[in-house]
């Protein structure tokens, strides 16, 4: 195993790049969105008929 | 060319050179002297001794900085150790030089004329030719300032340092010569170097002493023509073979493996050591104890090492007394074809070093006191004093029982500086850390080798490497990421698809907590499915409230919604009479890969306004933003291990000088071993 390490940092370096450039190449999003697909046509009539994933969520309380 | 007759026997004498006005009779060896172009007569030259020496009269070459000569003349001086040459040549302008060779080195000088203001070194009779007398310089009618090897001297406005004081005795001359000399006078000779790599003799055969002047060059260095023996000589000729000899002290049977190179052997029985330089074998000294602990490589290992065949010939143990504590190491004189090597092991760290013909440069002002030997830094990593316990073996000069000397240890691992000064003789050497595992490899057969304790003076640090190459490696990545983010953001369309101002009245469903949602306008977006979307809600006059948002981008055409959430929350106050602020008024979510077409988004919020209260918000989606955020966390991530690598290496050198004279605790007791470093 003794010949690994020195081979870590740059394979961390190499994953690191390769993560910035994929990122960069696909626009970077967020990791808290989700995909829905076959969305209802009657959402944009009826907005309330969609469920968000997001209704549960941590907010600051406030004050020090 | 001009040729006298002998005036012993008639025969000619040639003198290709205008400087020489000594010539041997090659017929009758009758040393004469040119006066108004007729020879004087000044007796008998002496008869030559056989030796090793490769180059002989006609032998011409040319140094690797050019200067060309060809050999008209030669004086042969017998010292301690032997006979050596001071050959007479010619170079290509006509200048008179000389060519002397030691140990598979050759020093090429030119006499200098020196000032009569010039003040020389002065010394006693010379009562013994083993041992030089003293050398000193007259201070006042009644003192003497003594000189020891590594003293410095100014001669013709040059500082030099003494390598050596030396005895010599004159044996004979052949060839045309510009200076004279005398069979079997002895003389004192000082060998002087300097950091310039400049090499100089004063020969005090005559009165003021003759200055000579030049550079030491290997064999290999000068490209040689007609030498003695051209298809044998390869650096040095092995011309006896070994043999048996007897102990004088127990008479045990000893072997004399290189009886051409060696000059006294050491007795690994009784501790005898033995004059072998001549015929008849002469006890030198007795070591009290016989010490043959820990000896991994006896004489007659071969071995492998710098593209060399070696055969170990002596070892010697020597060790440093300081703080009431011993510190023992061992040497091992390894001989090969045309010189030696010494490999020194210490704790089981192995450095293997070879002579060094000049002075190393000093550092002015540095501290650690440094050197700089072929562009390369070293500092003093320790000096001490050292003395010889016990050898065994077989070594190329006197080795004495009890011998003590002046160390100093300069590093710049792999490699170590060395010097070893004594009375006479300063002497220094450059040395390479070999692994274990390489010296293994190099011996013939299979020897049990210790495993290194610690970490060895010259022992390279792991870590530097490591850390040079990640610096590198994070430099490299740093600047090639930079060209490629430059890259992205240029071609970053950042184009705002929509924007509007909402009024934002708390206004919760019946039976919920989240306020009755609504969806924007359609709007269109371009670009390629790779391409992301920023949605940035800003609540400029938010203070003390949060307001949540489930946001959904939904396509029209796909009916595929991207679902996400965002919140905007900001609180101020004043606590004990400072103030304080948490949270923003604005917040963004980016939602990669959207693919381009027609698109609404979906808001259903919740905040902690009172019912009916709210504020102004501000909605804008933009279409391909630049993420250059990421390039900067990259940075941070990329660097963030450079820091460790760097300790590593840090506290490698911290424990590595933990056994050097800048320890911090030893800083006041660097004098115990009645050694301080000088640069004297």
């Amino acid at each position: 195993m003794n010949f690994l390490k020195p081979l870590l940092y740059p394979l961390y370096a190499i994953g690191l790049t390769s993560y910035l450039t994929y990122t960069n190449f696909y626009g970077g999003g967020s990791s808290n969105v989700d995909e829905i697909e076959n969305v209802p046509k009657t959402v944009r009539e009826n907005p309330g008929v969609y469920r968000s994933h997001y209704t549960n969520f941590m907010r600051y309380s406030g004050g020090k | 060319m001009l040729e006298l007759s002998c005036p012993n026997c008639g025969a000619p004498i040639p003198f290709q050179s205008k400087a020489s006005i000594y010539g041997v009779c090659p017929n009758c060896k009758t040393l004469t002297l040119q006066k108004n172009q007729t020879l004087e007569s000044l007796g008998k030259a002496g008869e030559l001794v056989p030796d090793l020496s490769p180059i002989q009269i006609g032998t011409s070459g040319k140094t690797k900085d050019g200067i060309g000569f060809q050999v008209v003349g030669r004086i042969q001086q017998r010292y301690s150790l032997g006979t050596w040459n001071e050959w007479h040549a010619i170079s290509h302008d006509g200048t008179s030089i000389w060519l002397a060779e030691a140990q598979g080195q050759f020093m090429i000088t030119q006499l200098k004329p020196t000032s009569q203001d010039e003040i020389f070194p002065e010394h006693d009779a010379i009562q013994n030719l083993d041992s030089p007398p003293d050398v000193y310089f007259i201070s006042s009618r009644t003192s003497k300032q003594p000189l020891r090897a590594g003293d410095t001297l100014d001669i013709d406005k040059e500082t030099w340092m003494i390598r050596e004081i030396g005895v010599a005795t004159c044996v004979a001359g052949e060839g045309e010569l510009p200076v004279g000399f005398r069979t079997g006078t002895t003389s004192v000779l000082l060998d002087l170097a300097n950091d310039q790599g400049w090499f100089a003799t004063l020969d005090y055969s005559h009165f003021p002493p003759l200055y000579f002047r030049g550079m030491i060059y290997n064999f290999d260095q000068i490209q040689f023509i007609n030498l003695r023996d051209p298809k044998a000589f390869i650096g040095f000729q092995k011309v006896e073979q070994a043999k048996a000899i007897q102990c004088l002290g127990c008479g045990a049977s000893l072997s004399q493996r290189s009886p051409d190179f060696s000059k006294s052997v050491g007795c690994e029985y009784c501790g005898t050591v033995m004059d072998t330089s001549k015929d008849e074998l002469k006890i030198l000294s007795k070591f009290q104890e016989v010490i043959k602990d820990k000896v991994f490589l006896p004489p007659g290992t071969k071995l492998a090492l710098k593209g060399k065949e070696c055969e170990v010939l002596g070892v010697v143990k020597k060790s440093v007394h300081a703080d009431g504590q011993i510190f023992p190491w061992t040497e091992y004189l390894l001989h090969f074809t045309g010189g030696y090597y010494w490999l020194n092991e210490t704790n089981g760290h192995w450095t293997i070093f070879e002579p060094v013909p000049f002075i190393p440069r000093t550092i002015p002002g540095s501290y650690p006191p440094k050197k700089n030997f072929q562009k390369e830094e070293y500092k003093l990593f320790n000096s001490s004093n050292a003395r010889t316990d016990f050898a065994f073996g077989e070594f190329y000069y006197k080795i004495h029982a009890g011998d003590s000397a002046e160390l100093a240890d300069f590093i710049a691992p792999p490699k170590m500086l060395s010097s070893e000064k004594t009375k006479n003789e300063i002497f220094w050497s450059i040395g390479e850390y070999v692994t274990v595992d390489d010296l293994k490899k190099s011996i013939q057969g299979e020897v049990e080798l210790p495993a290194p304790e610690g970490i060895g003076a010259a022992q390279p640090n792991p870590f530097t490497k490591l850390r040079k190459r990640n610096v590198k490696i994070a430099t490299w990545l740093s600047a090639i990421m930079l060209v490629i983010q430059i890259g992205f953001c240029m071609n970053s369309q950042d184009k705002e698809v929509f924007s509007k101002e909402y009024s934002y009245v708390r206004n919760p469903v019946p039976g919920g907590t989240t306020d009755f949602s609504f969806v924007t306008e359609t709007f269109r977006m371009e670009g390629n499915s790779r391409q992301n979307v920023q949605i940035k809600i800003n609540v400029p006059a938010l203070s003390n409230h949060y307001i949540y948002y489930s946001l959904a981008l939904i396509n029209t055409q796909t009916d595929i919604a991207y679902d996400t959430g965002l919140e905007v929350s900001y609180y101020e106050g004043v606590d004990d009479g400072e103030s304080w602020t948490e949270g923003d008024r604005s917040a963004d979510v980016i939602i990669g890969e959207v693919p381009p077409g027609e698109y609404y988004l979906r808001i259903e919020s919740e905040s902690d306004f009172q019912r009916g209260k709210g504020t102004d918000t501000t909605l804008s989606i933009r279409r391909d933003v630049d993420q250059s955020m990421y390039y900067f966390l990259f940075l941070i991530m990329i660097w963030l291990p450079v820091p460790y690598s760097l300790f590593r290496s840090f506290s490698f050198e911290t424990s590595r000088n933990e056994n050097s004279d800048f320890a911090p605790s030893s800083s006041s007791d660097s004098d115990d071993d009645d050694s301080s470093y000088s640069e004297d």
